[in-house]
């Protein structure tokens, strides 16, 4: 084994990389305005319908005063929660993913993903999370 | 003979969990792409997007580099940079308290903390790899004298 890192090779799998990522990039499109579609809760309630995506950590707890019905979307299990989505969801209902408090994250990545996949620009993220319902 | 299994193990080991994260992320480059925006470090715009095409590509063909004694060196040169990064990055998350999933395969729900500590243990893994390829020529001398 040569033991000694080739700074050749190295440029070499990094080149490699590039190039895999720009003839991938001519097949998949940069999501738009990526992180702008944050909506506010009186924005929501404005809409006639609306398909809630619950993307807490724990979509298990019940709170109350939680929208219902809504539907637990999370990356790991991803495919059963989309099927879920896809059976309940009539275009061109808008949808709004929330989370935990006004801190998480997660929201933010499904609702990415969720536009990707649909290919539906009626997807957004809930400011504030779970902390914007009232209690 | 015990050093020869460990550096296998420790080549697989790594190799496979770049394999795994860089191939996980290659078909949800979206969602990638939301995962390095939520670091806040970088805004939305070609960057993170580059960033998100090229990033799992070089994770792929490290780890699948690493497997292979020829590029095993370079290869780990690359994964122990990416690592170091990595480390900074989520060092630097935790610091500023921000709760997220660390997004380092695709689907992961590892948290920023998990993805910390679970870094510590490859990069342990790559110095063990790192610290036995230097003695490799030796063990090599030690199998033909045999």
């Amino acid at each position: 084994m040569n033991s000694r890192p080739s700074l050749r090779i190295c440029i070499l799998f990094i080149g490699l990389s590039g190039v895999a990522a720009a003839i991938q990039s001519a097949f998949v499109e940069r999501p738009t305005g990526s992180m702008n579609f944050g909506i506010q809760l009186n924005d929501v309630n404005a809409f006639p319908a609306v398909v809630w995506i619950d993307g807490r950590t724990d979509p298990t707890s019940t709170e109350p005063h939680l929208p219902s019905p809504r539907i637990p979307l999370q990356f790991d299990t991803w495919d059963t929660g989309f099927v879920q989505l896809i059976e309940a969801w009539v275009p061109p209902t808008p949808i709004v993913v929330f989370c935990e408090g006004d801190a998480c994250d997660a929201s933010k990545s499904i609702a990415t993903r969720l536009r990707s996949e649909l290919a539906f620009d009626g997807v957004f993220w809930l400011e504030e999370g779970t902390a914007a319902f009232p209690h | 003979m015990l050093r020869f299994f460990l550096t296998i193990f420790a080549a697989a080991s790594l190799g496979g969990f770049f394999i795994i994260a860089g191939a996980t992320k290659i078909p949800d480059v979206a969602g990638f792409y939301g995962s390095i925006l939520n670091y806040k470090i970088i805004g939305a715009g070609n960057p993170a997007w580059f960033i998100a095409l090229t990033l799992p590509w070089l994770e792929l063909i490290a780890g699948t580099a690493l497997l292979f004694p020829a590029t095993r060196s370079s290869a780990l040169a690359l994964i122990l940079a990416m690592l170091a990064f990595f480390q900074v990055l989520l060092a630097v998350t935790l610091f500023r308290g921000l709760d997220i999933q660390c997004g380092c395969s695709g689907g992961s729900t590892t948290s920023t903390l998990g993805a910390f500590l679970r870094n510590w243990l490859l990069i342990g893994l790559g110095l063990m790899l790192a610290s036995g390829s230097r003695r490799s020529p030796k063990f090599s001398r030690y199998r033909l004298a045999k």
